[in-house]
């Protein structure tokens, strides 16, 4: 990466006030633009470290949805094509240079990409338009898909790289990624999501729904007393899935479990 | 060679405008003297622009000495004028050398026409020698030119310090090409006799050659070429048209001791580039861009482009904004007419060129300004703003009136002599005084708010006296009430000491061993005023989840809730509860701990019963 593209940024005032101003439609891009205009205070850019630039976002804007394009937006909306609208958005943001820079690790640039370029995107994946999905944080509409691609990306050089982005759920995505305490160590949130893989390969996707619960809060818990992320990547997984296999009530076969391959590993 | 000669102009029975008079037309210009030699000649040389290419002037400090001082002092001034001043011009001359300072203009069209006020010009080109020469005030006739009257020149003379120029020019005569050389100074008036008859003189004096009949005619041809050379002015030739005006003895700087004297090189750098950046810039136009070179004593002084020289660097971009159609449209609304264009940039304060680190540099610190111009590019004046907070950044704007012949013209009156300001006050009451009194209106408005807008200041003018004080009073009011909401009041109210009954957080002082347990030991401090002596102290463990309490349900790690014991002072009961009566003193809790979990206390008083 040569050199830093600074995204523009909308506070929340301004995220409210598209919400607000565009009532129950969904909003277009002109009626957007025209808001942004009135309300210029609530647009800005870091002030130094890279070169501003809304054509990366626009860029993104529009790659994003393509993507909604191919899955049906904006006319049909099924629960089947909107979470694999999520997988393709979460590989396709997992693997951006662009928001490797510190930039995306802020929720006002992804207030700007959902409430001002994506906003009618938005509103097709949610259909209930709840203000969360548009101004920044874990519950925004691209940026915990974001989180999910950078965090669970097992690199370039793995066999499937994407395969924990494809194998879990949304509600195993939701436990650990709303959790800041797992999904704000990178490691400690790919062994959580392998254990639910080689778990559900056990007892079935329908019972995890229960152990993931149950598991989560167990390591939330011996991460009180013992310090995980601090684990060495191996005892680390095994770790993990002990608890996972306790809790499912699965008798523990080590080694037999199955390797996961990634790149850092 | 023949030596000019001297002609001093005496009254006329009608009266003529004296030197004198001719130097006070100038006013009193807010910018320096020699910042306003610099406008006056530079914007001249521009207004004699030829088509399709931009001028190139030459500015240059130099001393005469030797052979030049002698043909200075011996073929231009071998006649000194009888005014009482003359005497310092002689005596000045009588030394080894002499200072001068020279504009040079090459790409224009010199000073050109016919030699003599009283002739009509009915060649093909402007009457610009007799103007420049002669005449003084006579209004422009440049369309949309910077110079709007000839008054400025008069600045030239004031910066000698014998008022004193000579004049070289390259230019063209009914088509033809010509090559003229004159001098002239602006003195005092003085009577003296000439012939057998006492006369009054107006003070002004040309030095070339006398027709015989009515006055003084330049050098020209042959002879001019050579005297040129001897003086070591800049070579021209038939093609290379333009002007040099040469100042004898210019006051550069008010220092007259040599040790204070302030280089002169950055002086006139700076002079141009604040002045004159916006024909200097990348993007400007190739017919109206400036090429300057300075010189001073025989060094070159390099001239950056303004994109290179903060802050200008920002200035040029406003202005790169409004010739590519950007920034915004000033309007006026009653009579509705677009005034112009106004483009602000702001961006991170760069480092200054060294020349601009000097404490009397026209650049500021910190850039707050809005440059004012007309559609042709000079800058009349810069109206200050408010700077940002931030001394990191700063900003800069440029308005140009719009190129409507109406309010062009509008702003081109309200210029005084000196092309430095709008004075709406110099145009008679109407739609012309209106265009510039909102104009200059608007900018000042954009300039105040654009660090701090409106909003941030509260919309009005002033920002008004702090309200802290004003809130802690408030405050105040409030002191006594409660967070809790209604219902019992903890402590009372009464004099003297407030002490009360209440138990502090515990703290986690230990792990023990206890019949093969693991067990943790929580220690906390109670205070008992006795006026309560009901209270129970309740103890309630719980498990710790990303540093908070976390509820036991779903997990199964073996926390039951169970507390082993409570020590209030020397007492100590099983169970999580007990009566402390008036006891006060330190309180330890015992409570098992799960393997594979850690645990938090809740410690409360409560009334015995709830």
């Amino acid at each position: 990466m040569t050199r830093v593209l600074l995204l523009p940024r909308l506070n929340e005032l301004g995220v409210m006030r598209i919400i607000d101003d565009v009532g129950n439609e969904m909003p277009t891009a002109k009626e957007v633009l025209d808001i942004l205009d009135e309300h210029s205070s609530c647009l800005w850019f870091a002030p130094s470290g890279g070169s501003v630039s809304v054509e990366a976002a626009v860029d993104i804007a529009r790659d994003i949805r393509q993507i909604a394009e191919r899955h049906g937006f904006p006319e049909s909306s099924d629960q089947k094509s909107r979470s694999a609208f999520d997988a393709e958005v979460t590989t396709w943001l997992g693997d951006q240079d662009i928001l490797s820079t510190g930039e995306a690790l802020r929720d006002d640039v992804w207030a700007f990409l959902s409430s001002a370029l994506l906003a009618d995107v938005v509103s097709w994946r949610f259909p209930d338009r709840n203000l969360e999905r548009f101004r920044g944080g874990v519950r925004n509409a691209f940026q915990r898909l974001w989180i999910r691609g950078v965090t669970l990306d097992l690199g370039p050089g793995s066999v499937d790289r994407w395969q924990l982005v494809h194998a879990l759920s949304e509600d195993a995505m939701v436990q650990i990624f709303e959790r800041a305490s797992l999904a704000g160590d990178r490691k400690l949130a790919r062994a959580i999501a392998s254990a639910w893989m080689v778990t559900s390969g056990r007892i079935g996707r329908g019972r995890m729904e229960e152990v993931m619960r149950a598991a989560t809060k167990m390591i939330r818990l011996r991460n009180e007393i013992i310090d995980l992320g601090e684990l060495e990547q191996s005892v680390l997984k095994r770790e993990i899935e002990k608890i996972f296999f306790r809790v499912a009530g699965v008798t523990d076969d080590f080694p037999a479990s199955r390797p996961l391959a990634t790149a850092d590993s | 060679m023949k030596s000019m000669e001297l002609y001093s102009e005496p009254f006329a029975t009608t009266g003529n405008i004296t030197g004198e008079g001719f130097r006070r037309l100038l006013g009193r210009p807010a910018l320096g003297l020699l910042q306003t030699v610099i406008r006056e000649a530079l914007q001249n040389s521009m207004d004699a622009t030829l088509p399709d290419q931009g001028p190139t002037v030459m500015l240059r400090s130099r001393v005469l000495r030797g052979e030049e001082f002698a043909a200075l002092r011996g073929r231009v001034f071998a006649e000194i004028p009888k005014d009482a001043d003359a005497a310092l011009l002689q005596e000045e001359l009588m030394g080894e050398s002499l200072e001068v300072f020279e504009i040079a203009d090459f790409g224009t069209s010199g000073l050109s026409g016919p030699t003599r006020a009283d002739l009509v010009a009915d060649g093909p080109e402007d009457p610009d020698f007799v103007n420049f020469m002669r005449n003084v005030g006579a209004a422009r006739d440049t369309r949309h030119g910077g110079g709007t009257y000839g008054y400025g020149k008069t600045s030239l003379y004031a910066l000698s310090r014998h008022s004193t120029i000579l004049v070289d020019s390259q230019t063209t005569c009914d088509g033809l090409p010509v090559r003229r050389l004159m001098a002239c100074r602006l003195g005092g008036t003085f009577a003296a006799i000439e012939g057998d008859v006492r006369k009054r003189f107006t003070g002004r004096h040309w030095w070339g050659s006398l027709d015989g009949t009515s006055g003084v005619e330049p050098f020209s041809g042959d002879e001019a070429i050579r005297l040129a050379g001897l003086l070591g002015l800049p070579e021209r030739s038939a093609e290379a048209t333009g002007t040099t005006i040469m100042i004898v003895s210019p006051r550069l700087d008010e220092e007259d001791d040599e040790d204070e004297r302030l280089p002169v090189g950055p002086h006139l750098l700076e002079t141009v580039l604040w002045n004159f950046w916006p024909r200097m810039c990348r993007d400007t136009p190739c017919h109206r861009k400036l090429s300057v070179s300075i010189d001073v004593d025989g060094q070159n002084v390099r001239v950056p482009d303004p994109e290179d020289y903060p802050p200008l660097d920002h200035f040029a971009r406003a202005l790169s904004d409004i010739r590519s159609g950007g920034g915004q449209i000033v309007r006026s609304q009653r009579p509705a007419m677009d005034l112009g264009r106004i483009a602000m940039v702001k961006g991170l304060r760069s480092d200054r060129n060294p020349a601009a680190l000097r404490a009397d540099s026209p650049f500021p610190k910190q850039a707050s300004h809005i440059a004012l111009m007309r559609p042709v590019e000079l800058v009349v004046k810069y109206v200050e703003g408010e700077a940002f907070s931030d001394a990191r950044f700063e900003w800069g704007g440029v308005f140009v009136c719009s190129d409507d012949d109406e309010v062009e013209a509008a702003f081109a009156d309200a210029e005084p002599p000196a092309h430095d300001d709008w004075i709406p006050d110099n145009l008679p009451k109407g739609r012309s005084k209106t265009f510039v009194n909102v104009g200059l209106k608007r900018i000042n408005e954009a300039a105040r708010t654009f660090a701090i807008p409106l909003s941030a200041s509260g919309q009005s003018e002033e920002r008004g006296q702090s309200l802290a004080t004003t809130a802690t009073l408030m405050g105040r009011l409030l002191e006594g009430g409660s967070a809790k909401g209604p219902g019992r009041r903890s402590g009372g109210g009464g004099g003297g000491t407030t002490k009360r009954t209440r138990v502090s957080s515990p703290r986690f002082s230990r792990l023990e061993i206890d019949a093969g347990r693991k067990v943790a030991v929580f220690e906390a401090d109670l205070s008992n005023d006795g006026r309560s002596p009901d209270l129970v102290l309740r103890a309630v463990p719980h498990l710790v989840m990303d540093g908070g309490i976390a509820s036991s349900d779903d997990v199964d790690v073996g926390f039951t809730g169970q507390v082993l014991d409570l020590t209030v002072a020397d007492a100590t009961e099983p169970g999580e509860s007990m009566a402390i009566g008036t006891m006060a003193g330190r309180v330890v809790c015992r409570v098992p701990v799960p393997d594979e979990a850690a645990i938090g206390l809740r410690l409360s008083l409560e009334e015995a019963g709830t």
